[in-house]
């Protein structure tokens, strides 16, 4: 009989969080196509990156929440349906896609 | 006494210190040794002067019978007294969905904004410079699980809230379409977040030839 892997301790815990969430893959690739968008342009209304990063209502909303709890962005409610900004964390991440992203658009 | 003086400075200081080292977490001695921050301090170390010369002025005995006393007595009271009064608020103004502090805590949060912008712009170069020359040698598919959880165990007390979250950003990469070396620095970067540059600087060297990129076939 096969037997569930139960954590003894926190290097365990972390070690199958970390599993978890590479084979949950719900609104990762969402989420980094909202990073380097935001890269680009640091906050924006959240109705204009719905229309930009062109992915369905579901798969982006998830991208939101990851990134969310990923610590990465935060959401600021308004009247305009909401502004996306990235966190302290989230620039430095978006500094680092840019390099990416200025290399693609040297070559392209 | 001129050493009273000293240490209300200092405890003004020391306070701007906590405020700088609560916000810079990764490495705070090279937060605290920047000019903005410096300035920080210097400004809380005033207001303590500056809150034990008007106890001064006035007489205050704070109720201290014996005169040896009353000095640290009122370089206590100068150290909070300029504290409290530095970072209290009058009342709140409601614009929309925000709320605005009217009173002397709003020009310390703009004073502590502009230090943190100043701070973290000066440090984002040392630590862009720090994570490519650190992570020069490491190979992403390599060091995504190892490097991390060797860190986590060098260090033993990260929050599991910060785990957590540090998963979801390794997972986010491990399954993102970009080059090598981009998520390389990433890993690098957000590790250097959690656990500061000497850990990670560590963790790197010890783990060595583990996740080193493969040489080459001949």
């Amino acid at each position: 009989m096969q037997q569930k892997f139960v954590p003894e301790d926190d290097f365990g815990s972390f070690l199958s969080s970390v599993q978890r969430a590479v084979h949950q893959q719900k609104g990762q690739g969402a989420s980094m196509l909202i990073m380097s968008r935001l890269a680009r342009q640091k906050e924006a209304p959240v109705t204009q990156m719905m229309t930009k990063v062109k992915v369905s209502w579901s798969d982006f909303t998830e991208g939101l929440k990851y990134l969310e709890d990923a610590g990465l962005i935060e959401m600021e409610d308004d009247e305009n349906g909401g502004t996306l900004r990235l966190t302290d964390e989230g620039q430095h991440w978006a500094q680092t896609i840019s390099l990416e992203l200025d290399d693609d658009e040297d070559q392209g | 006494m001129w050493l009273e003086w000293v240490v209300a400075g200092l405890f003004g200081a020391l306070i701007g210190a906590g405020e700088i080292v609560s916000q810079f977490r990764d490495e705070p001695d090279d937060a605290l040794r920047t000019v903005p921050a410096l300035g920080y301090m210097l400004f809380n170390a005033l207001a303590s002067l500056f809150a034990l010369a008007v106890i001064r002025v006035f007489g205050w005995t704070m109720g201290v019978q014996d005169p040896a006393m009353t000095g640290w007595a009122q370089v206590v009271v100068a150290g909070f007294g300029a504290m409290a009064l530095l970072r209290a608020s009058i009342f709140n103004v409601r614009n929309g969905d925000q709320v605005i502090t009217i009173g002397p805590s709003r020009f310390l949060e703009i004073v502590l904004a502009s230090v943190k912008d100043a701070v973290d712009r000066k440090r984002a170069e040392q630590r862009g410079v720090a994570v490519s020359e650190i992570m020069k040698n490491v190979d992403f598919e390599k060091a995504w699980m190892a490097l991390p959880a060797y860190c986590f165990g060098l260090l033993q007390n990260l929050p599991q809230e910060e785990q957590d979250k540090f998963g979801k950003k390794l997972a986010l990469l491990a399954n993102s379409p970009m080059s090598a070396r981009v998520k390389t620095l990433l890993l690098g970067l957000t590790l250097m977040n959690l656990v500061g540059e000497k850990v990670l600087a560590t963790g790197v060297k010890n783990l060595d030839e583990e996740i080193r990129p493969s040489p080459p076939a001949s």
